[in-house]
């Protein structure tokens, strides 16, 4: 086969032609010019000539369905056309014909060169092989291209192929690379993705099948009812999954005439499985195809239920329905917060991770809207707890009304809710939601005459899935309380710099976490020293966490994360199991009180399991100190909100035997009632007024108002933080009664207390 | 044996349709002597660069070459045939 390089440019109504040829005979030779003078002479400039040499290939001649050769086949412009044989007298018009506007569904006609047209079933002419490689490859020898295409040839083709798609509504996708050569695929979703949306969060099976019975869309439901992957169900037809002359029943649930009826059948699952349904059906014209929507609602739980009830005796099928009812309340209370009747944190995250498995499909973004109200604590202080939870209801009725339909509204704490916010298209859009929810709360005063409040909204946005439910709620927190230290009141966006907070702070939360498992956390421990006669009476155990390098570190560098992440209460039960293990150790006979107490700290949330009562027996048992020894130490600001719970297991403690203090007295905002209600025996004046207690009249007359205070209340006090002599002696006239600090000694090392002996100030 | 790649936007509507007349195209037409391969550039989006997929969806048929286009749902099996240049299956 001569081969014949050239270029032809090829405007539109470009001709694709192909010919068959055997062998470099003469006769080949010869149809090959004449097929390019044919197309020279009728679409000079608008043809793309190729050949195949089909010699010696037989199979290849077979399968390609030609006869007899030299033929030449017509593929572009519909419809396919044929000449077979000597091509110098072939007519054009048999090959043009139906060119412009044919109906390519009618079948291809057949013309010999001689003119003779051929109208015939074709399987006569070109009997398929079913067991050829490939009945149909018509490119099965080998294939030369008389007119080779440019690349700006090609591309030009598929530039018009495009149009084309874009022109007839076929295409809703395009691909756009950016300048860095990273591709981004930008789909037109937009117009029906609340549907679905909808469609995909439905709990029924739903599928859009067309006219000839072939499922183009199915969701998630669905797919699970029929144990089928859902790429693989589309494409494939309904009736395969309806038993036993499955192909009639679906045809008649598709019949135009049968659409908004309800059905009841079985589906055929792909493991074999039996599975009822009742379906219903909606027909859909859309772009001229007949479509119809089904849902299908699982019946085999009802189904299995019916059995069970037939079972059984009537009043054995009351007792079914009743536990029916409760197991149906049980699972409303396990699912919604009883006093909102919201959705609660099972709920939220499930849905959450739903929206972002649905977003990762589609690119779409997922907004999470941490809503904090502001200064909520104080309406229940002031007004008591019945208007603070009318509140709570009248906020989730506000924000249910403020949302899309499509949007989950969730209570997760005391007053803290969640909304969520699937499909949104930017970050932007995000924070109009979270105005737009400001704006609600703020009509909600307006309406209730004044009465309501602000509310603080941390938003965290995720593009195309990423992320998780928990990641999307950390976020949206940590926004939240970044924008309640500005100032509240307003709704912020998780940034790249609350990300990187975040990350440090995750760091360190892990670097605490291996440091309890690999008990690395030590109690370290700080002398305090009566200061009528400068005896020891005691330790404070204090927590320090050994890094892996062997170095120190000090709690200022891990308590606030601990606290933070409740890692404060395996660490409180360690730091307490260790501290009471010591004093038995100690043999200070001469500097020191008999026998020497242990003061551990104690976090607010170590009273949140209800247990610490029982925790601080066992621990006293394991290592038989007295509870006389052992001092508690509250942080003050972790009891600001006492809880009755909190300080009935103080009053418990109290009653063991065990001290109770105090720390950081001042500081906090604990009230006197507080010190009144609590079962304390001491306070502990914070080291910010020690220290400014020779320098600042203010702190002096702080502390003394605390020993004061303290004295009046019955409690004992005592400074910390004390460096100097002078402040020593301060203290000593305003009659506090202990103290500690570096002045007597830094926290020493379990070895070094065995040795301490204390400076003499007196 | 035809070696297909089918191009698809997610499951947006047209790549939906698409994916149903194409199985519909092998089994009917092509006898299910085809290798088809579906890519989702939503996933994937840089797989677009081997085929130079500019819209969704694409069907290009990789073997035997040359390579050939055809862009949009393949709602015609007569004309994705045609741009495939693979004869159509003729019915008695």
């Amino acid at each position: 086969v001569s081969t014949v390089e050239e270029t032809i440019q090829a405007p539109q109504e470009s001709y694709e032609l192909t010919l068959f040829v055997s062998g470099a005979s003469d006769l080949s030779s010869r149809a090959i010019a004449e097929a390019k003078q044919l197309c020279e002479d009728h679409v000079a400039g608008r043809y793309h000539l190729s050949v195949v040499d089909v010699h010696g290939d037989t199979s290849a001649l077979r399968s390609s369905g030609v006869l007899a050769t030299p033929t030449l086949i017509k593929y572009l412009p519909l419809p396919v056309r044929h000449l077979v044989g000597d091509l110098s007298k072939a007519d054009w018009s048999s090959l043009s014909e139906g060119a412009h506007g044919g109906d390519s569904a009618e079948p291809s006609t057949f013309q010999t060169a001689a003119g003779s047209r051929m109208h015939s079933p074709k399987q006569q002419l070109f009997p398929i092989d079913h067991h050829s490689p490939d009945p149909f490859d018509v490119m099965g020898g080998r294939r030369q291209s008389l007119t080779p295409k440019s690349a700006d040839q090609i591309r030009m083709e598929e530039m018009e192929e495009m149009l084309r798609a874009i022109g007839a509504g076929e295409v809703d996708g395009f691909v756009v690379t950016d300048n860095g050569g990273a591709q981004q695929v930008f789909t037109m979703v937009t117009a029906d993705h609340p549907f679905r949306m909808f469609v995909e969060s439905m709990r029924d099976g739903a599928a859009t099948v067309s006219s000839t019975g072939l499922i183009l869309f199915a969701n998630q439901p669905l797919a699970h009812m029929l144990r089928c992957p859902r790429e693989t169900l589309v494409g494939l037809p309904l009736s395969a999954f309806i038993p036993g002359g499955g192909a009639g029943r679906s045809h008649a649930l598709l019949a135009p005439g049968k659409v908004g009826v309800t059905v009841e059948l079985e589906l055929l699952s792909v493991d074999g499985a039996a599975v009822p349904v009742r379906v219903g059906s909606a027909g859909l014209d859309l772009d001229g195809d007949h479509l119809t929507c089904l849902t299908f609602t699982d019946l085999s739980v009802q189904r299995s239920q019916d059995r069970e009830i037939a079972t059984l005796g009537k009043s054995q099928a009351d007792q079914l329905s009743h536990l029916r009812m409760a197991q149906a309340a049980l699972i409303d209370q396990a699912t919604h917060d009883p006093l909102t009747g919201l959705s609660n944190r099972v709920v939220l995250v499930d849905r959450i991770d739903r929206a972002l498995a649905q977003s990762e499909r589609s690119g779409a973004c997922t907004a999470v809207l941490f809503v904090d109200l502001d200064e909520f604590k104080h309406v229940n202080d002031t007004q008591g707890h019945a208007a603070g939870d009318s509140l709570l209801r009248n906020v989730a009725d506000t924000l249910v009304a403020a949302v899309r339909s499509m949007d989950t509204v969730a209570r997760i704490g005391g007053d803290e809710f969640v909304v969520l916010a699937p499909g949104v298209d930017t970050e932007a859009h995000a924070v109009e939601i979270g105005n737009h929810l400001l704006r609600a709360f703020s009509e909600m005063r307006d309406n209730e005459g004044g009465v309501g409040i602000s509310a603080s909204i941390g938003i965290s946005v995720s593009v195309g899935g990423r992320g998780t439910a928990e990641i999307l709620l950390q976020e949206a927190d940590k926004a939240m309380y970044q924008v309640k230290s500005n100032g509240g009141g307003h709704a912020g966006l998780f940034d790249v710099a609350l990300r990187d907070q975040l990350e440090e702070r995750l760091s360190a939360q892990s670097v605490l976490q291996s440091a309890l498992d690999e008990r690395r956390i030590v109690a370290y421990f700080q002398p305090i020293v009566d200061l009528s006669d400068g005896m020891v009476t005691g330790f404070e155990a204090l927590a320090r966490l050994i890094d892996f390098d062997g170095s120190i570190r000090a709690p200022a560098t891990f308590i606030p994360i601990a606290e933070d992440t409740r890692l404060v209460v395996p660490l409180g039960g360690q730091m307490l199991a260790m501290a009471c293990g010591h004093p038995s150790t100690w043999d200070l006979t001469s500097h020191a009180r008999q026998p020497l107490t242990v003061a551990v700290n104690v976090s607010g949330r170590q009273f949140e399991s209800g247990e610490l009562p029982s925790i601080v027996q066992n621990v006293l048992d394991e290592t038989a100190l007295a509870a006389a020894q052992l001092h508690l130490e509250l942080v003050e600001t972790s009891i600001i909100d006492l809880h009755p719970d909190t300080l009935r297991q103080l009053r418990l403690i109290r009653e063991l035997g065990v001290e109770i203090g105090l720390d950081d007295f001042g500081t906090g905002y604990a009230s006197l009632t507080h010190l009144r209600r609590l079962p304390l025996s001491f306070v502990k004046i914070d080291r910010s007024f020690v220290d400014g207690i020779d320098t600042d009249r203010g702190d002096e007359r702080i502390v003394s108002a605390v020993i004061d205070l303290a004295a009046n209340l019955g409690l004992r006090s005592i400074a910390e933080g004390v460096e100097t002599p002078y402040q020593l002696e301060h203290l000593r006239k305003l009659g506090c009664d202990q103290a500690q600090g570096y002045l007597f000694a830094k926290p020493l090392s379990p070895s070094d207390v065995r040795c301490y002996v204390p400076p003499s100030f007196w | 044996m035809y070696y297909l790649r089918l191009y698809v936007a997610g499951q947006s509507p047209k790549s939906m349709r698409a994916i149903a007349n194409l199985k519909d195209l092998c089994d009917n037409h092509l006898m299910g002597l085809c290798d088809v391969e579906v890519i989702d550039l939503v996933d994937s989006p840089h797989l677009a660069r081997d085929d130079e997929i500019l819209a969704l969806p694409t069907l290009v048929l990789r073997e035997p070459p040359p390579p050939r286009k055809v862009i949009g749902d393949l709602s015609d099996p007569a004309r994705v045939l045609a741009g495939l240049r693979i004869r159509p299956k003729y019915e008695s």
